[in-house]
């Protein structure tokens, strides 16, 4: 009868299920010492609450269930912390006449590729996480959830605890800054 | 030509476009100020491309990365200590 119970055995969960679900933790988190202490927290929750799992879903299941939560938390504590240290440095001109044109040495450059050229080089991919992960927690929390989880403005605003206003503005200038980074890497190795 | 957005407005427009459609209003200011605006136009296209390619990102990170022996160990040893 107890059988299911004496099988549980987080040293099985990490071999089995461990690269998938640091895999999943990476793809959000993008910071292996982040995706291994939330993985950590995972299983560690995951042993501690071992008599709730009911054997409905796979133990895979149950596992990212926990694992979501997890990062979850993790996003709502970024995004709930002041914005201290969140600098913008906006591109744009500001405070005089020419207010908000695009400051000539930070505007778009002309890229002058091929699109399809650039989505066949992994270099390329790894760039563009390589300028997500530099982004502010923060930023990184909200323009994850609407990238990778898809979830909608009110979702966000639900999870987060911010205005649809604060949403946009945070996604843009996620963007923004995204845009000049990927320039600055990739286009400016001359 | 009070309608006349500036190249911060349109380019949050230019973003914005990517998750939900705009109005019409906006829509119309935007069209206005890309008919003369070449930095804004570059923005349009620059942003399009990266949003197709943080799909691909997304997707190709959830490739192979494995968990090392020794971050294995490392999670092992500390639920071990947990379970004691």
């Amino acid at each position: 009868m107890q059988s299911t119970v004496t099988e549980i055995n987080p040293e099985r969960w990490v071999h089995s299920y461990g690269d998938y679900l640091y895999n999943y933790a990476l793809s959000r988190l993008y910071s292996k010492d982040l995706a291994e202490d939330i993985l950590q927290e995972t299983f560690l929750y995951a042993w501690q609450s071992r008599d709730s799992f009911s054997g409905k879903s796979t133990e895979r299941t149950w596992l990212i269930s926990i694992l979501k939560r997890k990062i979850a938390d993790h996003y709502r504590e970024k995004a709930t912390k002041k914005e201290q240290g969140i600098e913008f440095n906006t591109p744009f001109i500001q405070g005089d006449f020419l207010q908000g044109k695009w400051n000539d040495e930070r505007a778009p450059h002309d890229w002058g590729v091929d699109e399809d050229d650039l989505s066949k080089d992994e270099n390329f991919m790894r760039s563009i996480r390589q300028c997500i992960s530099h982004l502010p927690d923060k930023w990184k929390a909200v323009f994850t959830l609407k990238h990778i989880e898809e979830l909608t403005n009110n979702e966000i605003c639900e999870m987060l605890d911010m205005s649809d206003n604060n949403i946009w503005t945070i996604l843009h200038r996620s963007r923004l800054r995204l845009r000049a980074c990927i320039e600055n890497l990739w286009f400016k190795k001359i | 030509m009070k309608m006349m957005i500036t190249c911060e407005q349109a380019s949050f427009l230019i973003d914005k476009e990517q998750y939900t459609l705009l109005s019409a209003k906006e829509k119309f200011n935007l069209r206005m100020h890309l008919l003369t605006c070449k930095f804004c136009t570059l923005y349009k296209i620059e942003s399009h491309l990266i949003n197709n390619e943080i799909k691909r990102v997304v997707t190709f990170n959830e490739a192979e990365i494995r968990l090392s022996d020794e971050q294995k160990s490392r999670i092992i040893k500390k639920l071990k200590m947990e379970e004691d």
